[in-house]
């Protein structure tokens, strides 16, 4: 298998001279196609800040990362932007939808920026809604939508561009139980289905078991990575 | 264009309120304008229409730009004459007239060559032809006198008529009668037929002529100087006064128009900031957001700037007779682009703050 993400001695530094902090510190992690990757860890060790340097928003102190082979850590800002269009797709903690579009044009305004012809665009966003059982909903603001259907909304957006690679930040911190399972079972679906890689960082336990791995994260370091025994 | 038309079309009451001060504000400064030009033209348009055919005037230094104190004697018409061909005689003397009922008018008198290019075309009635008639503005029709009325003239004490009309001739807010040879002479104390008839000139018109020339004229002139005609329309009582106070509105206006619209666009893009940090970070660039302001402002901008052209228009319709406005289409067409580069320059903060705004921080949930 080939490796989708891959993160070579990435070091982050905050602060300048004496209030200087390492917030990461000679992190090595390869992910592979089709694998779906969990981050844990205490809040303060660098579970955002690492998924945010796999995401190219922010730039790491030293270390290399590549993606799908290519180097982005050379990238202008102007190129990592349109990297992210094409190659990650991204999932916050809350939805963090666009309130004045609604559920179809939020997909179909990625489909524009990244100049898909009119008709893919559309075919594609009707795909997704449907994958995600939302079709019903296309035509509501977010406003209207309970934050269930938002956060799938903001994974129908991720998954817009056929990303490579999709970031997701404690995707269901505002869903209750069933329902963030519920999401990232459809998360861990799609990423199998699609060949694609996903990480995901969470503190919630029980979704550990829908991962291929979990990685925990203390003072910047990888404290220890272990297989689970999934059942697909 | 996506981003633009689809957020305007949900948040409609802010835009709707954005718009209507952008309109309040157009239509304020085109009325103002309005008022500022039918109040020169009102003030002045007996001399702003002698621009058309000519360039200077020679005027008494002493006078002070005032054509009503301006004299020019033989000597200097003379020089004149030695040093440009076409120049035309032009005598100006505010004074009053009473009709049968001892009602009293005030009005200017002009005297000009009828044969020449500056005198005004009739547009009712006929061009006198007897010594004791007159050509006056139509707008002495409101102090209710009509072609072939009669009326006492205060400096000669004589019976004059008005053998017909014109349009558009005023001075100093009063309506202006062209007056013959004759009259004039009378007017200006000689006597019609005697040896001393010379013509009294309170300025001589020049066509365009050469800087040089100019300045010949101004070194050898005794008592006169030229200067062109833009710049005698200071000398008319009032009018650099009207003029300044209501071109320093207009002004005012604009730089409070910048202001205020690059507040609201500013506070708008502000409350959006998360937004455009979204965007940044699924993979919008800065000008893909950037376009979707501007369009957003132009729209704004040019909706509310059309529907105060149309408004004022409106009013002006509505407006009494005799109250000076006019409106010509370019003055609008330059106002209302005026406009829209003030809204447009008012955005550019908020541009620029959409340029600087970081994806990370705006979605706030990435920090550990």
């Amino acid at each position: 298998m080939t490796a989708k993400l891959v993160m070579e001695n990435i070091g982050m530094k905050f602060g300048e001279g004496s209030g200087k902090t390492t917030v990461l510190d000679d992190v090595n992690l390869s992910i592979d196609t089709g694998e779906f990757v969990a981050i844990t860890g205490p809040s303060g060790s660098g579970k955002s800040t690492l998924l945010s340097i796999a995401g190219a928003l922010l730039t790491p102190t030293r270390g290399r990362l590549l993606l799908n082979g290519e180097n982005v850590s050379t990238l202008s800002p102007k190129e990592s932007t349109a990297m992210r269009l094409h190659n990650i797709g991204f999932i916050f903690q809350s939805a963090h939808l666009i309130p004045y579009l609604r559920v179809e044009d939020q997909l179909l305004y990625i489909g524009k920026i990244a100049k898909l012809p009119k008709q893919q665009a559309k075919k594609r966003a009707h795909e997704r809604l449907a994958m995600l059982g939302l079709t019903h909903r296309k035509r509501h603001y977010p406003a209207n939508l309970s934050g269930g259907e938002r956060q799938r909304v903001a994974i129908a957006r991720a998954w817009m561009n056929d990303p490579e690679l999709l970031l997701a930040d404690e995707p269901t911190a505002s869903l209750d139980a069933s329902r963030g399972q519920e999401v990232v079972e459809t998360l861990a679906k799609q990423v199998k289905e699609q060949q694609k890689a996903a990480v995901m960082v969470t503190h919630d336990t029980r979704l550990f078991d829908l991962c291929d791995r979990v990685i925990t994260l203390s003072d910047g370091k990888i404290e220890q990575s272990m297989k689970e025994m999934v059942s697909t | 264009m996506f981003l633009a038309l689809r957020e305007l079309a949900y948040s409609k009451l802010r835009y709707i309120m954005v718009g209507l001060i952008i309109f309040l504000l157009s239509f304020l400064v085109l009325f103002v304008s309005g008022l500022a030009q039918g109040l020169a033209n009102d003030n002045a348009a007996a001399i702003q229409n002698m621009e058309n055919e000519a360039e200077y005037f020679v005027i008494d230094e002493e006078a002070e730009l005032q054509l009503t104190r301006s004299l020019i004697d033989d000597e200097d018409q003379q020089i004149v004459n030695n040093h440009v061909d076409d120049t035309q005689i032009l005598g100006v003397h505010q004074g009053t007239i009473q009709d049968e009922e001892e009602s009293i008018t005030d009005i200017t008198k002009f005297f000009v060559d009828p044969d020449s290019n500056l005198y005004p075309e009739v547009t009712e009635g006929e061009l006198p032809s007897e010594g004791h008639e007159v050509l006056a503005n139509e707008s002495i029709q409101e102090d209710g006198y009509a072609v072939g009325d009669e009326f006492l003239e205060d400096t000669t004490e004589e019976i004059f008529t008005i053998s017909g009309f014109t349009s558009n001739q005023t001075y100093s807010h009063t309506p202006v009668l062209y007056v013959t040879e004759e009259g004039w002479q009378e007017m200006s104390g000689s006597d019609p037929g005697s040896d001393d008839d010379e013509l009294l000139a309170s300025a001589l018109v020049l066509p365009e002529i050469s800087e040089e020339t100019v300045n010949d004229l101004n070194n050898e002139l005794g008592d006169g100087e030229v200067v062109t005609i833009q710049e005698s329309l200071s000398g008319i009582p009032g009018y650099s006064e009207e003029q300044g106070s209501l071109w320093m509105m207009i002004v005012f206006l604009f730089i409070i128009s910048a202001f205020v619209l690059a507040a609201f666009f500013y506070v708008i893009t502000i409350q959006k900031l998360t937004q455009f940090g979204i965007l940044k970070a699924i993979g919008a660039n800065v000008s893909e957001l950037a376009r979707a302001i501007l369009v957003q402002v132009v729209i704004i901008s040019v909706t509310s700037v059309a529907v105060g052209i149309g408004a004022t228009y409106l009013v002006a319709a509505l407006l009494p007779v005799g109250m000076p406005f006019m409106l010509p289409v370019t003055m609008v067409a330059l106002l209302a682009g005026l406009f829209i580069v003030v809204a447009i320059l008012g955005s550019l903060l908020s541009l620029y703050k959409v340029k600087k705004v970081d994806a990370l921080e705006a979605i706030g949930g990435m920090e550990a």
